[in-house]
């Protein structure tokens, strides 16, 4: 058992949020969102993925390739090569953007609904249940305080 | 159906009949996430007609008061409004939180998010991004507790609806009653101490918070309240060793972190300031949100470190502390201080006149004009710098002293420097004998 707060303190205490960050390559456009701060990942489906991004970054039925990037070794420069695999990419999927909706309440974003069109599922469902283990710690920290009961 | 669960087991029937007789608002912008949250508590057999949902905090509020709806499962900020003005709407239509909820749904789940539910007491958090199992899983545990409850946790929630509609009197009787059904009791002891110290009886609530606390370490709220008071009462002794608790049980909030420290320091516990010292070095790239914790963070043990006169650990921690301070006030008022203590504000000056001051608040001006004159032999720049201080209203007891002790340096006309004082006692009245003791100093008194 620790004896002093600060031991009790890591850089953790201070990280802003847990997850993946996402780079995008517009196939269909030739453009590239290379600022992973601009994309906001709001839903994981079994088959598809909602994301929040800059308006005007792609259009309906628009290939994207999606590039997963550990933030924790994210590139001080993000680089994506115009075509082909980007090396420092953790995962990378191929979408199709099924639907687009403006974001009323912050200016200038949209939500993009896509579904995979080329993916890794095993990869995939790892990446699914790393989220779900970050919710079920969330949960936990909730909930257990509550447990002493259960357990008396 | 889900690997979770699995509506056609017979053993979630409860949950299910539960969840058909129960209205849910949701409440994010976007009707892509809508329509996600939606189609997962139709699996858990919502019936469509009861979800309503709302785009923003003002529709939301609107069918709070005008449908009443159970559950709550509202976005944490929209528009930079939090959403804790929902729940407490919520708890205000809602005072029996049996047959009712609220989760709130965070882009960034940080240490300080959970505190905040915790705090609150909600019913859950969701971590964006959305999925499937995970909200399946959140709300499943989240409601089981409120299915089948205790005659304990009914008469526990009865009484906390008496507490919320703030009907001391009879909710401290229903607490008493509650705590007889239960051998662990800790959330009507909590209670029973929270409406005790509305009456200012300080030492029975501290009673029954230790007893909470027996009953159940764990609980946050008991947890929280006892800190609070241990430090009101500056049993700082008392509050490490229950804070020591709280960070070994939950995340601490990055907030809390300064305060964290100023006990450190009380206590005399040196080791802790080296240590979080060390930490606030290794921190790259913080959000805005964290820097300004670290700032004030950082700015108390750089004051620390200038009373112990240990020069370059204090100067290290403070240029950091600059560094991340953007512009607010308190803090720097804090550095600049600190800067003093250490006859170092020459370090601080050459930070000032890098920066452009100009978006910040019109206060560090001030700041700036007092590292000036503590740091610069030029009677002329500080003068000018005092008078255009002035002259933009930007009024401070220092920048006075400051410029007539530089005009007299500068031997200037008498008759400028007893207008300088006496439109310094004029608007400092409290002042005088200050400047009496300058004019003597020089032989002009």
């Amino acid at each position: 058992m620790t004896k002093l707060i600060s031991e009790c303190i890591s850089s953790d205490t201070f990280n802003s949020g847990f997850g993946y960050k996402i780079v995008v390559r517009n196939e269909t456009s030739r453009t590239q969102i290379d600022k992973p701060e601009l994309i906001a990942i709001k839903e994981l489906k079994e088959n598809g993925i909602i994301l929040e991004m800059p308006s005007n970054s792609c259009q309906k039925s628009h290939n994207l390739s999606l590039f997963f990037l550990n933030p924790e070794t994210l590139p001080a420069k993000i680089k994506i090569p115009d075509t082909g695999r980007y090396k420092e990419a953790v995962m990378e999927v191929i979408t199709k953007v099924e639907h687009i909706e403006v974001n009323e309440n912050k200016k200038n974003t949209i939500y993009v609904e896509m579904t995979f069109s080329q993916i890794d599922i095993k990869r995939w469902k790892k990446i699914m249940e790393l989220y779900h283990a970050n919710q079920e710690k969330i949960d936990g920290m909730l909930l257990n305080q509550f447990r002493r009961r259960e357990e008396g | 159906m889900n690997d979770y669960f699995d509506p056609t087991d017979k053993t979630n029937k409860a949950i299910l009949d539960f969840f058909v007789g129960k209205t849910w608002l949701l409440v994010n912008s976007s009707s892509l996430i809508r329509h996600s949250i939606k189609k997962t508590l139709s699996q858990l057999g919502a019936k469509t007609t009861h979800l309503l949902d709302a785009k923003n905090f003002a529709e939301a509020l609107e069918i709070i008061e005008t449908k009443k709806p159970n559950f709550v499962i509202s976005h944490s900020t929209i528009n930079d409004d939090s959403a804790i003005l929902l729940y407490e709407a919520h708890l205000n239509v809602f005072s029996n939180r049996l047959q009712s909820g609220f989760f709130v749904s965070s882009d960034e789940i940080s240490q300080s998010e959970v505190a905040w539910a915790l705090d609150y007491e909600m019913d859950g958090i969701i971590a964006m991004p959305l999925n499937g199992t995970s909200m399946f899983s959140t709300f499943v545990k989240a409601v089981e507790r409120k299915v089948n409850p205790s005659p304990y946790l009914l008469k526990l929630e009865e009484a906390r609806a008496k507490y919320l509609e703030s009907n001391f009197a009879e909710a401290m009787n229903l607490f008493q009653e509650a705590s007889k059904l239960d051998k662990n009791p800790f959330e009507s002891f909590c209670y029973m101490g929270i409406i005790l110290l509305k009456n200012d009886q300080v030492s029975e609530a501290i009673i029954l918070f230790e007893e909470s606390i027996t009953c159940n370490p764990q609980y946050f709220k008991a947890l929280k309240k006892l800190s609070e008071i241990y430090v009101q009462e500056k049993n700082y002794k008392k509050a490490y060793d229950l804070n020591l608790l709280m960070a070994q049980k939950y995340p601490t909030s990055p907030e809390r972190i300064p305060d964290l420290i100023r006990l450190s320091i009380i206590n005399k516990k040196y080791e802790d300031i080296t240590n979080y010292f060390k930490l606030f070095q290794t921190i790259n790239n913080p959000n805005l949100k964290i820097q300004k914790c670290l700032s004030a963070a950082l700015a108390i043990l750089g004051k620390y470190f200038a009373s112990v006169h240990d020069t370059e650990k204090g100067v290290e921690a403070l240029l950091s502390a600059f560094q991340f301070s953007n512009g607010k006030y308190e803090i720097l008022k804090s550095i600049t201080q600190s800067f003093h203590e250490l006859k170092k504000s020459e370090i601080l000056l050459d930070l000032f006149e890098k920066k452009d001051l100009s978006g910040w608040a019109k206060e560090v001006q001030i700041l700036y004009f007092q590292a000036l004159n503590d740091a610069s032999a030029d009677d002329n720049k500080v003068i000018q710098c005092g008078e255009k201080l002035l002259k933009n209203n930007i009024k401070d007891i220092s920048i006075y002293k400051g410029l007539v002790e530089r005009s007299i340096n500068l031997k200037r006309e008498s008759r400028y420097i007893e207008n300088l004082v006496l439109e310094a006692n004029r608007t400092f009245p409290d002042t005088i004998a200050d400047f009496e003791i300058i004019l003597k100093k020089h032989g002009l008194a």
